[in-house]
């Protein structure tokens, strides 16, 4: 299996996290990349090409959803699955990821296993 | 979570491969910065470096004495080391960043589990849950879950997934570690049952073992065990978890016990002190039977008036009376058991009936005695042909119009009531002052003590009512002086006399009788239905097989009473209400006040008075009755929603059925066969309505959709739900449930699917309305908003809810018990 994986969010503890929970697919050759803000995101996804973007959506300088947008938007990147995260309980947010088009919604606290199967089905999918 | 033990060298090796391929690092040694290297792993291939680097001593990459790889090379020394501290850091990195993933895993499940505990509805679906994220978090062969039954005092089976705990339903609570965990209210892993000292109750396979209590308000109310056939390594952490899995999974079932303590409490008016198969002690089981006998007192009055409009001696009525009792015991005893095809199986007193008594009046002056006993019997014959399409009538014999016969036959009572209550003779019109104080004060004593509420007493309310007007009746002289006389010549056992059996039928009457015997029949449906509920706690929809039975023994007591000489009888609403009223359904009861009324038929001083009673004491006692009569009718007639039709078809019978009491000559030159129809007023309304009903329900749909756009107002939804009610004649409380219920569905679908077109479908019958929600959805994922919906809505509007998808289509589908 091959493919690349971006991982956004502020919050370092969180990328860890979810870079150990997707710990199995970078040994089956997965490459995983981080971003830290919005910004760092677009930079990333643009040299990248990441297959699947985890976007928080809260994130400094550029949010989730402004990306997500923006993704969806160009030609070039919007056959990347986009998977929004955000805080429980923001049912206005699901509806505006519903609109800026991404592939998956997930609230945080997040099932880990959940995550990696949605990952795992999709890079599947694509080779 | 997962407990086996990790192989770390395997892990480490990963750990090793992801370090060499990082950037930095994995440039450094290709491009020479540590001269020309190899890296190999424990078993000796090359993961890194140049393969042809591998010479000299290599230097052993090593973490807890493990050897993990080996570098060559002139720079070995180095890199190895280097290599080792990096990794030993990169494994402390990962094994912090696995304990918070499991950490998140742990949240993330424990999150999720409180959402989905809050919209199980019962406790087992409580229970598959637990066993569901029990199962998958800790990766077990086994979950159970046992609940402590208080009264039973052991433990039952709720939910299993995998090999049970104990194959049994349920189990004693003994010296084994699910005991210890019970009684201490601690949890416990035992992950060697062999070598625990406590045994494992019965056939068990489990080999590894954790056991959490559940508690609420501090005391273990049940358990859950989780185990495994293997051997395994649980640890504090999986204990953890499972307690804190229980402890929410406790609060939960405390709730779904009170709601379900609740949803008892108002569906039946007490708790069962006696159930079905109890058996009271004696003492209270007589003054049971007392009671019951009691309440059918007051409808002897219906084989007296029989008998006196029938032109019999005092000492025949009496003998009608007896029969009378020994049909009500025989059918009493039928109705307890279910034998074949007989009987209801349920604590059901037989009484006399008013609803027979305007046919009945009809029969004793056209034909006399022998008419009255022969269309009795032939009633009971009708009553077998439809015990067998008792459902099909429903149909023809919606409440409403059930509603409109009960009220006329309350309605009925006044013209033969009121002049006995007067003491006015026949064809005279002055009032006889003493019979209005006999009645008076009878009439009054019973409802008095009705409203008086003073615990038991109310219910001899009749008893003395009865014996207050025979003693003004005594004072004042309406009973001559020879009714002593008369009373105390009877023997106080000895058999009935014998009743004059010239049996004789009359087509004229079979109508009239036919629609008592059907309005019998359907009260008596009513009443088995709530005798039903009464004893059954997860009370569904009525048990045709029981009504079947119950009116095929009320059929055999009707042909058993006409073929004695007796009078109809019927199962006794006010015999019902008090079993339903003091919780006490013990068939045993049954059987006791059943042989009460047979043996009271042989007490010739008792039936000898009965048959004395005064006639304002008669009226009484009916006019008392009818009360109940006319609002239980009343009550039948608004309980369901009524449209314009249904208006007409009820009003116009009732003015009917009143204006031909009124104008009782109105029809007096039809041609005979009519007279079956026009002769009674009850027959008039009862036909009437019947026929109304059946024509103007022609055409009425039993099905009706709404499509409905974005925002549209909830209002519209509203005013098609009332108005299909109506249609159907539902009742008022369903559709007032329903209609908010779709409301709700719709307006989450257009903020989900934005304005997607919603097609609702009602479907009614007499015992559901069903609602159908379908709709094209936008997104395909993220159902679970919806499934929560539907359990909020289930437990809200107190309905069945499903919910299905077809491709991007979706149904769902609400049930409503009607």
């Amino acid at each position: 299996m091959a493919g690349k994986i971006l991982i956004c969010d502020d919050e370092a503890h969180i990328r860890r996290l979810i870079e150990q929970c997707l710990e199995e697919l970078e040994d089956d050759g997965v490459e995983i990349l981080t971003a830290a803000d919005g910004e760092e995101a677009i930079g990333r996804i643009e040299s990248h090409r990441p297959d699947i973007i985890i976007l928080d959506v809260m994130m400094p300088k550029i949010n989730g959803f402004d990306i997500c947008e923006k993704i969806k938007a160009d030609e070039r990147l919007r056959s990347a699955f986009v998977m929004l995260l955000t805080a429980k309980g923001q049912e206005y947010d699901r509806l505006r990821g519903e609109r800026v088009g991404a592939d998956r919604y997930m609230t945080k606290p997040f099932d880990p296993d959940d995550l990696l199967a949605v990952a795992r089905e999709v890079l599947a999918a694509r080779s | 979570m997962d407990s086996s033990i990790p192989k770390a060298p395997e892990v480490a090796e990963k750990a090793l491969r992801r370090l060499l391929k990082r950037k930095g690092l994995a440039d450094l040694i290709t491009q020479g910065a540590f001269g020309r290297t190899a890296i190999t792993n424990g078993a000796g291939e090359v993961i890194a470096g140049d393969p042809t680097g591998r010479s000299g001593s290599p230097q052993t990459i090593s973490i807890d004495g493990t050897t993990i790889g080996q570098v060559w090379g002139e720079h070995a020394s180095h890199l190895g080391r280097l290599l080792t501290a990096l990794l030993d850091l990169s494994l402390e990195n990962r094994a912090l960043a696995t304990e918070s993933l499991d950490k998140y895993r742990e949240i993330s499940l424990l999150y999720n589990v409180s959402e989905k505990l809050l919209e199980a509805p019962d406790i087992k679906d409580i229970g598959a849950l637990i066993c569901n994220e029990a199962q998958r978090f800790l990766r077990s062969d086994s979950v159970s879950v046992l609940l402590l039954n208080d009264e039973t005092k052991s433990l039952e089976l709720v939910q299993s997934q995998g090999r049970p705990y104990h194959s049994r339903a349920s189990m004693e609570i003994g010296e084994d570690l699910v005991g210890a965990v019970l009684h201490s209210g601690k949890g416990e892993i035992v992950n060697d049952v062999d070598a625990d000292p406590r045994s494992i109750q019965g056939d068990s396979a489990l080999r590894s073992i954790i056991c959490v209590p559940l508690k609420s308000k501090n005391r273990a109310v049940g358990v859950v065990v989780v185990g495994s056939e293997s051997i395994r390594h649980f640890n504090a952490a999986d204990l953890q978890l499972l307690n804190a899995l229980a402890s929410q999974a406790a609060a939960a079932i405390e709730v779904a016990r009170l709601y379900g303590a609740l949803k008892r409490t108002s569906a039946t008016p007490a708790d069962l002190v006696y159930g079905l198969d109890d058996r009271p002690p004696l003492g209270t089981l007589a003054v049971l039977g007392v009671q019951h006998v009691f309440i059918a007192f007051i409808m002897l009055v219906v084989p007296v008036l029989i008998a006196v409009e029938a032109g019999l001696a005092p000492s025949q009525a009496a003998s009608v009376v007896s029969m009378s009792l020994i049909a009500m015991g025989i059918v009493t005893l039928l109705q307890v058991r279910r034998l074949g095809p007989i009987g209801a199986g349920y604590l059901a007193p037989q009484i006399t009936s008013v609803i027979y008594l305007p046919p009945l009046l009809m029969a004793a002056k056209l034909g006399g005695i022998g008419l009255v006993f022969g269309m009795t019997a032939l009633s009971g014959i009708a009553g077998l042909v439809l015990s067998q399409i008792i459902g099909r009538l429903r149909k023809l014999f919606p409440p409403e119009v059930c509603g409109v016969v009960v009220l006329m036959i309350g309605l009925s009572i006044i013209r033969v009531a009121l002049p006995r209550f007067f003491g006015i003779e026949e064809g005279g019109t002055a009032t006889d002052r003493e019979a209005l104080i006999v009645g008076l004060a009878s009439l009054t004593t019973m409802v008095a003590v009705t409203v008086v509420r003073t615990g038991h007493v109310r219910l001899y309310a009749t008893i003395i009512g009865l014996l207050v007007g025979y003693a003004a009746a005594v004072a004042l002289g309406v009973i001559d002086g020879a009714f002593f006389g008369q009373v105390r010549d009877l023997p106080w056992f000895g058999l009935p006399a014998a009743p004059v059996l010239d049996l004789s039928l009359s087509p004229v009457l079979i109508v009239p009788f036919l629609i008592a015997t059907v309005a019998s029949n359907v009260k008596i449906v009513g009443l088995i239905t709530s005798a039903q509920k009464t004893n059954d706690l997860n009370w569904k929809r009525p048990d045709m097989v029981s009504i079947r039975g119950g009116i095929i023994a009320d059929s055999i007591g009707n042909i058993s009473s006409g073929l004695l000489g007796g009078v109809g009888t019927s199962v006794g609403a006010g015999n019902i209400g008090l079993a339903a009223a003091t919780g006490a359904t013990s068939r045993t009861i049954g059987i006791v006040a059943g042989l009460m009324f047979i043996v009271l038929a042989f007490i010739p001083k008792l039936t000898g008075a009965i048959a004395l009673m005064p006639g304002p004491v008669m009226a009484a006692g009916l006019l008392y009755t009818s009360c109940f009569l006319v609002i239980s009718g009343l009550e039948l007639i608004v309980s369901r929603l009524l449209d314009s039709r249904r208006t007409f078809i009820v009003g116009l019978s009732i003015l009917s059925g009143v204006g031909l009491d009124l104008m009782p000559d109105a029809f007096a030159d039809a041609p005979a066969w009519a007279a079956a129809f026009l002769g009674s007023p009850l027959a008039f309304a009862t036909t009437l309505a019947v026929s109304l009903n059946f024509v103007l329900g022609l055409g009425v749909s039993k099905k009706a959709r709404l499509e409905l756009r974005h925002g549209t107002a909830p209002d519209e939804i509203f005013r098609f739900f009332e108005r299909w009610g109506g249609a159907w004649g539902a009742r008022p409380d369903v559709i007032r449930r329903a209609g908010p219920a779709a409301v709700e569905f719709c307006e989450e679908i257009w903020s989900r699917d934005g304005p997607a077109q919603i097609a609702i479908d009602l479907a009614f019958d007499e015992f559901r309305l069903s609602i159908e929600i379908g709709w094209i959805a936008e997104r395909t994922d993220e159902e679970a908003g919806l499934e929560r919906l539907v359990g909020h809505v289930q437990r809200r509007y107190d309905c069945r809810a499903r919910l299905s998808a077809d491709g991007s289509s979706r149904l769902a589908r609400l049930n409503f018990e009607h």
